[in-house]
């Protein structure tokens, strides 16, 4: 990002190149919907492009891309109504309203096969835990670094992190 | 242990889920969104990062400020320079009657007197304050005497034409003549004209004392920038006063003044013609 912002498009093609794949996935199975996925993708990666003269390397670079990719999927959960997770109504088992309109009966049956089970799964998580899931594992991001993008703290991200997780196998053994 | 090994399932088959990728025309999109932003807004010059954000302001305000301050100094010196250096006289021609030519400051009223004298105190700050004080002395006792009929040889224009009032006789004027004995250089006499103004005006003794203490006082005032305008007196002009001195017979002044000159201006050249008049004999 450094060599972008002093000049290299080179850079940006390569930084483009190893992270579109990752976060067009983290927010396409974020938001379970397309072509919502790709308007998102490109408005994040044009904040990208703006933020150029003002980049500083405070963090990994992953690290400051999967925070604007957050800050944009707030904005968008925001305007489709949806509220914002708390980690005591997560722990207290209570279900989080979804914006998932696939998530049936009929449907968790169908993924009970293979892979498309653990799809589902995933997408019937809590948007909290389904962004922490997916920052972990598209991303590669560390606790920490889940903690620093999304703005808040590691014992929060961790927990989330942890009920996805538990979620997600219960779904697989179930 | 088992918890963590289960975790890392889950991972492996996740990642075994379809890789989507965005669509061309997005790539293409952003990409060129990228492009176009380095053509519209090239490279800064100085990286904005932590602290260095500030440097290029900060530094850039202090240029400003100090460019300022310094412009600022520098005419304020100048203006001083220019008040205190008085322009060279032009150099006295002899009249008919023996009696220099008078410059243009030597008819003006006595109410301009203050700024000539200004500019003459400039020329002459070398006197020092003792034999000043003794030739006013002298000078006031003259004028209790009846006015010499001899009318003086030297030039008017060494001497310090602003110490008589433009309202007085020739005769009368005549007697301000310079004593050959209360030596006094005739560039100091500058800043006497003031109090010889007043004393002009007024006869009592005690109140030409008092015209000598203003005067005095006037002189103190005007003292540095007569420093400053010293610095500044041109060899010709220097060489005027020398040949005054000698025509006056004030030889130990002259031969003083010889020596400062030939300090200041070692490789000067006196010209031929006045070579004789300012020699030390």
């Amino acid at each position: 990002m450094l060599e972008y912002r002093d000049g290299a498009v080179a850079a940006f093609e390569a930084l483009y190149a190893r992270h579109k794949g990752p976060l067009f996935r983290f927010v396409l199975r974020s938001v379970h919907e397309r072509g919502k996925a790709e308007e998102l993708h490109q408005d994040i990666w044009m904040r990208v492009i703006e933020a150029r003269a003002r980049y500083q390397p405070q963090a990994r670079f992953t690290t400051w891309l999967y925070t604007i990719a957050h800050h944009r999927l707030v904005d968008h959960w925001r305007r489709g109504g949806l509220r914002v997770v708390s980690l005591d109504d997560e722990e207290a088992g209570i279900e989080e309203p979804h914006a998932n309109p696939g998530h049936n009966p009929e449907r968790q049956a169908e993924a009970r096969q293979g892979l498309a089970r653990l799809l589902e799964a995933v997408a019937a998580l809590p948007p909290a835990q389904c962004e922490a899931f997916l920052l972990h594992e598209e991303a590669g991001l560390s606790v920490e670094e889940i903690a620093q993008a999304t703005g808040t703290n590691a014992e929060a991200a961790k927990s989330r992190l942890r009920y996805a997780l538990a979620k997600l196998r219960k779904a697989l053994d179930g | 242990m088992a918890e963590h090994e289960h975790d890392d399932e889950i991972g492996k088959r996740y990642r075994e889920l379809a890789r989507e990728e965005p669509p061309r025309a997005v790539d293409d999109a952003i990409l060129a969104a990228a492009r176009r932003e380095l053509e519209t807004r090239p490279a800064p010059l100085v990286a904005p990062t932590g602290r260095r954000r500030w440097m290029f302001p900060v530094a850039a305000a202090a240029v400003i400020v100090l460019s300022a301050v310094v412009t600022l100094h520098i005419q304020r010196e100048q203006t001083d320079l220019e008040l205190a250096t008085a322009p060279p006289p032009s150099p006295a021609t002899p009249r008919k009657d023996g009696v220099a030519s008078p410059q243009p400051r030597v008819e003006a009223p006595t109410g301009n007197a203050l700024p000539k004298q200004s500019e003459e105190e400039a020329s002459g700050r070398k006197e020092a304050a003792g034999p000043a004080r003794e030739r006013r002395q002298a000078e006031l006792q003259s004028r209790a005497k009846p006015p010499l009929s001899v009318p003086s040889p030297v030039p008017r224009a060494m001497e310090t034409p602003s110490r008589e009032a433009p309202s007085r006789p020739a005769g009368e004027a005549r007697q301000f003549a310079p004593d050959p004995a209360p030596a006094t250089p005739p560039a100091a006499a500058a800043p006497r004209a003031p109090e010889a103004a007043i004393a002009a005006r007024s006869a009592p003794p005690a109140a030409e004392r008092d015209a000598l203490v203003d005067a005095n006082r006037a002189r103190a005032q005007l003292g540095s920038a007569a420093k400053r305008a010293d610095l500044a007196e041109t060899p010709e002009r220097m060489l005027e006063r020398l040949a005054a001195l000698r025509r006056e017979g004030r030889h130990k002044e002259a031969d003083d003044l010889y020596a400062e000159f030939r300090r200041r201006f070692p490789e000067y050249r006196i010209p031929e013609p006045i070579r004789e008049q300012v020699l030390p004999r």
